[in-house]
């Protein structure tokens, strides 16, 4: 089953902290698979974390090719087990969570990140990045520590209700 | 069950807001949306209501006149049916700054009813003597090319000498 649905607030998995990955596995490499796969199954969506889809393990996919606010893109990325050092810089932007679908909310992110864990083939890997990028693997990293954009809001005027298409 | 809208404006001090609610919530009231503002030391609130059956606007009235009375508020309430707004609107927010003169709040909202743009926000403040700063969220329909919404836009802050940027707020999904 690629595609699979997506969890919303209030389940409790989106509150729990995941698992670390032990091995990098065909198990791991199937759900990576499912995770890209529901990740572009709907529109507009850059990221998705593994909980989001019923498994509480620390796997995250991102990928913000093409995307207008992208300044730096490392096309397509799986990565098991991330760990994210928050560099200098932060800037507030507007993220949508498909867990929240009713409401949006500006989040103050760090502009420059350095992430770091492991691809498919268990080999280490580090990246630093920027910008949207960097905002859409902060989310994702949130997701397998059970915080959501409503956990980073500063005022309530930050909070925008959208509706449903 | 009925909905309603209710309003109350007045001068702030504590306990409004819990005077308010423990008589909704006396009635069996269940608070929906809220939006509460303070503007100087001018506070305002909307708070959309689902009451009871039994309760209409009659009973409703009657028990927030004992918390307006106690506040010195003007209050009104309003029944309401919640009809669906239009979809596929795209969010977008515009800032518009500088000296403060009359009519930017007028010229910036004319163009943009005359272009069937909806305002779903706005604040604006007269910040450090004459600068006015106003940022507005607005629903563009699908309809209509957001760049032409922006050189409209752009040809009226050029006539009032004002600053304004039009960006998109549409959010990512994560
Ligand atoms: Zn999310």
């Amino acid at each position: 089953m690629p595609v699979r649905p997506v969890l919303i607030y209030p389940h409790p998995m989106l509150k729990s902290v995941a698992a670390a990955c032990e091995y990098v596995d065909d198990e791991i490499r199937a759900l990576a698979v499912d995770l890209l796969e529901t990740m572009r199954h709907y529109p507009r969506t850059v990221g998705l974390a593994a909980p989001q889809i019923g498994v509480p393990l620390r796997l995250i996919a991102v990928d913000v090719t093409g995307h207008p606010k992208a300044t730096v893109c490392h096309g397509p990325m799986v990565i098991v087990n991330p760990e994210v050092v928050t560099g200098e810089g932060s800037e507030i932007g507007r993220e949508g969570c498909l867990s929240l679908p009713s409401i949006t909310a500006d989040v103050r992110r760090a502009k420059r990140i350095f992430v770091k864990g492991f691809t498919l083939a268990g080999d280490e890997v580090s990246a630093e990045t920027s910008g949207f990028e960097a905002r859409a693997i902060q989310h994702e990293v949130d997701h397998l520590d059970g915080i959501l954009i409503l956990d980073r809001v500063a005022s309530p005027a930050e909070v925008f209700p959208r509706r449903q298409k | 069950m009925h909905e309603f809208a209710i309003t109350a404006i007045g001068q702030d001090r504590p306990g409004i807001v819990a005077g308010f609610t423990e008589v909704l919530l006396a009635l069996g009231c269940n608070l929906a949306d809220c939006s509460m503002s303070l503007l100087r030391n001018e506070f305002a609130m909307i708070l959309l209501v689902e009451s009871p059956q039994e309760v209409g606007a009659d009973r409703l009235n009657t028990a927030l006149e004992e918390p307006a009375r106690r506040f010195d508020l003007v209050v009104t309430t309003r029944e309401f049916e919640d009809v669906p707004g239009p979809e596929g609107d795209v969010p977008f927010v515009v800032s518009v700054y500088g000296k403060d003169r009359p009519g930017i709040v007028h010229a910036v909202s004319r163009a943009l009813a005359d272009m069937d743009v909806n305002i779903t926000d706005l604040r604006s403040h007269l910040v450090g003597g004459d600068l006015y700063a106003m940022i507005l969220d607005v629903a563009v329909p699908p309809a209509l090319a957001p760049e032409e919404v922006a050189a409209r836009l752009q040809a009226i802050s050029r006539d009032l000498g004002v600053s304004l940027t039009f960006r998109s707020t549409e959010a990512a999904e994560l």
